[in-house]
C-alpha cells in the first residue's frame, strides 16, 4: 500500500470486499503516480530536446548553404519531386517497370554489362569501321559473346512482339503532377 | 430606422476576422456584424518573400467571404463617419447602424501622396515596393532587371505595418544580386527614418553583424520625400537639421508613409496621431468604454504586426464580453509582438518582443541567430496557422 490514509482505512476494516477495493484503488492511485511523475519529466526535459534538434538541424543547414546549397531550393525540390513521384500515373508506370522482369537479377545483370560497355567506349572515340573492318571483327572472340546475346535477346523479342502487348492503360497526369 | 449588432467590428483584416470568429466561438448565439467593404483578404507577411521571387502573388489572396465566421452578418461597405456619442456609425452607403460594444480594426492606409513625384511612378523605372498586391510583383521585376548601381531601400518616418519588412526585401535582394552576379557593380544602401536598425538590442547587434557582412551603406535619421524619375534620384530630408541627402538609384524600394484610414482621424476617436486612442492593456477607448479596438489602427504602442494582432485579439475578446457581463476588464495585453527577420535566401531571425523592448521568445534556443528553420516556420508553417487557426478563432 502506498497512500496511507487508504492503508490505515484497509487495514482497520473488518469487511474483505471493502478492503480488497482500497487495495485496488491504492494500486490505481500509485500507477497514477508514476505515469505523471514521466509526463513531468518528459516535459521538463523538452524544451533541450528540441533546442539540440534544431540547433543541430540548423547547423547543418547552414553548412549545406555555406557549400554553396540553396536548402530551401532543395527543400522545395524534393516536395515536387514526392508529388510527381506520388502521381497516380508515375505510380502506375512504377508497377509496370516493377512487373516487367526489368528489375530481374539476370535482366539488371545484362543491363549493367551493358552499361559498362557504353561506359568505356563513351571515353574513346570508336574509329569508322567498314563492311570489311567487321567481317575481321567477327573473329574477335569478344565480340562474338555479344553478337551471341544479341541474337538471343532478338530470338526473345521477337516471341514477345508476335502475342499481343499486355500492358495497361495509364491513367493521364493530373493537373499539378 | 438603424439596423443593430451586439457586437460591430469595423474592418474584415486579420484583426476584425479573428475578434469575430473568437466571439462566436465563445458564444455561438452572439450577434456579430462585420462591416468590410473587400471581397479580397490578403496574408500580407508573404509579400516579403513574393518581392523577392520566392511565392507567386495569388499565394497570398483568398476570398474574404471564405472567412466570416459562420452566423456573423457581413456589411459589405466602408465606414463614413462614427457616432460615438450615440453608438453608431453610419457607412458610405448610407446605412446606420447602433451597437452594444463596437471594435475597431480598419487597418493603415498607406499616404503615397506624401512623397512628392512618386504618385504614377509606382512599378515602373527603377521604383517598387512590396506594400500592396498591385505592387508587389513590381519588385521582383526590378530585381530581376537590375545589372548594377545603387539599389535602395528605404524607411519612413511614421509608424508601418511589419516595421521589419523595410529591411528583409534588402537582405533577399542582396543575396539575389550576389548569384547573378550584379552585386560586385552595385551598392545596397538602407535610408531610415529610425535612429537605428532595429529597437530591439538582442536582434539589433545580430543584424548590425549582417549589414556588416553584407557590406550595406546604411544612413539612420534621414526620411524620403522626394523621387526625382528624370534623373532617378531619391530626396531624403535629414533630421537633427543635417543636409539633405540625394541618392541616384537603379533600383528603389519604397516603403509608404502610414496613417490610420481617413475616417478614423476625423472621428472623435482618434488621438493627436490620428489612431483609436485606447488603453494599451485593456484595448478600450480611453473616453468611450463600448469601444474596443485592435492592430495598425488602434493607438497601441507596439509594433504593428500580424503577431501582435493573434496576441491581441483573445485578450479583447476575454474584455469585451467582461464589458457585456458587467464585468471589470481583466485581461492586459504586454505589446508582445514578433517579426521574422528574412536576412537572406533560407535564412531567418526570429524577433519577439513586448512593449519594453524585452525578447519574449517563444522557442528554447537563442533566435537572434540566423536559422533555415524559422525561415520554414515563415514560409510554410506561419501562413497555414494564420488561415486555419488565427482566422478561425483558434489560436
Amino acid at each position: 500500500m502506498n497512500n496511507p490514509a487508504i492503508t490505515a482505512q484497509a487495514s482497520g476494516n473488518q469487511d474483505p470486499s471493502l478492503s480488497a477495493l482500497l487495495e485496488r484503488i491504492d494500486l490505481r492511485l500509485a500507477r497514477l503516480e508514476a505515469a505523471a511523475a514521466s509526463i513531468d519529466a518528459i516535459a521538463r526535459g523538452a524544451p533541450g530536446v528540441v533546442a539540440t534538434l534544431t540547433d543541430a538541424f540548423d547547423a547543418h543547414a547552414a553548412h549545406l548553404a555555406q557549400g554553396g546549397a540553396d536548402v530551401d531550393e532543395r527543400v522545395r525540390a524534393m516536395v515536387q519531386l514526392a508529388v510527381r513521384l506520388t502521381a497516380p500515373a508515375t505510380v502506375a508506370a512504377m508497377e509496370m517497370v516493377l512487373d516487367s522482369g526489368l528489375l530481374e537479377p539476370r535482366a539488371l545483370d545484362s543491363l549493367g554489362r551493358v552499361a559498362q560497355a557504353l561506359a568505356s567506349t563513351g571515353q574513346t572515340a570508336p574509329a569508322p569501321v567498314g563492311a570489311w573492318g567487321a567481317l575481321r571483327a567477327l573473329g574477335d572472340p569478344d565480340i562474338q559473346r555479344a553478337l551471341g546475346l544479341v541474337l538471343a535477346i532478338a530470338k526473345q523479342l521477337g516471341r514477345s512482339l508476335a502475342s499481343p502487348s499486355v500492358a495497361p492503360q495509364l491513367p493521364p497526369p493530373a493537373q499539378g503532377d | 430606422m438603424p439596423t443593430h449588432h451586439s457586437v460591430l467590428i469595423v474592418g474584415g483584416g486579420s484583426g476584425g476576422i479573428s475578434v469575430a470568429a473568437r466571439l462566436r466561438l465563445a458564444q455561438p448565439s452572439l450577434d456579430v456584424a462585420i462591416v468590410e467593404p473587400s471581397e479580397r483578404h490578403f496574408y500580407q507577411p508573404i509579400w516579403t518573400l513574393v518581392g523577392a521571387g520566392v511565392f507567386p502573388k495569388e499565394t497570398s489572396l483568398r476570398a474574404e467571404a471564405d472567412y466570416i465566421p459562420e452566423g456573423v452578418t457581413w456589411i459589405r461597405d466602408g465606414v463614413a463617419e462614427f457616432e460615438p456619442g450615440s453608438s453608431a456609425i453610419k457607412t458610405r452607403g448610407g446605412e446606420r447602424v447602433t451597437y452594444d460594444p463596437i471594435v475597431v480594426a480598419a487597418g493603415i492606409q498607406l499616404d503615397w501622396g506624401r512623397i512628392k513625384g512618386l504618385e504614377g511612378n509606382l512599378g515602373k523605372d527603377g521604383i517598387c515596393s512590396n506594400y500592396t498586391y498591385d505592387l508587389v510583383d513590381s519588385t521582383w521585376r526590378t530585381l530581376r532587371q537590375f545589372k548594377g548601381g545603387n539599389a535602395v531601400f528605404t524607411f519612413p518616418s511614421t509608424p508601418i505595418k511589419c516595421a521589419g519588412a523595410p529591411q528583409k526585401i534588402m537582405y533577399l535582394a542582396d543575396d539575389h544580386l550576389r548569384k547573378t552576379g550584379a552585386r560586385g557593380r552595385s551598392k545596397v544602401i538602407f535610408v531610415s527614418a529610425g535612429a537605428s536598425i532595429f529597437g530591439v538590442k538582442k536582434y539589433a547587434r545580430a543584424l548590425s553583424k549582417i549589414i556588416e557582412r553584407k557590406q550595406i551603406e546604411t544612413h539612420f535619421r534621414h526620411d524620403l520625400v522626394e523621387v526625382r524619375t528624370a534623373s532617378r534620384e531619391a530626396v531624403f530630408k535629414a533630421f537633427d537639421g543635417g543636409q539633405e541627402l540625394v541618392l541616384g538609384y537603379e533600383m528603389l524600394h519604397v516603403v509608404p508613409p502610414q496613417s490610420a484610414p481617413d475616417f478614423i482621424k476625423k472621428s472623435e476617436l482618434a488621438d493627436k496621431a490620428g489612431s483609436v486612442e485606447v488603453d494599451k492593456h485593456s484595448m478600450q477607448h480611453t473616453r468611450f468604454q463600448d469601444v474596443f479596438s485592435l492592430g495598425d489602427c488602434s493607438s497601441l504602442p507596439c509594433s504593428r504586426t500580424g503577431a501582435a494582432i493573434r496576441k491581441q485579439a483573445p485578450l479583447l475578446v476575454e474584455n469585451l464580453l467582461a464589458l457585456r457581463a458587467g464585468q471589470p476588464l481583466r485581461a492586459r495585453y504586454d505589446g508582445y509582438s514578433s517579426c521574422p527577420l528574412v536576412t537572406g535566401y533560407g535564412k531567418l531571425i526570429l524577433a519577439e518582443f513586448d512593449y519594453d523592448g524585452n525578447p519574449a521568445e517563444s522557442f528554447p534556443f537563442d533566435q537572434s541567430q540566423e536559422r533555415y528553420s524559422m525561415y520554414a516556420l515563415k514560409a510554410y508553417g506561419l501562413p497555414e496557422m494564420y488561415w486555419n487557426g488565427m482566422l478561425r478563432g483558434r489560436m
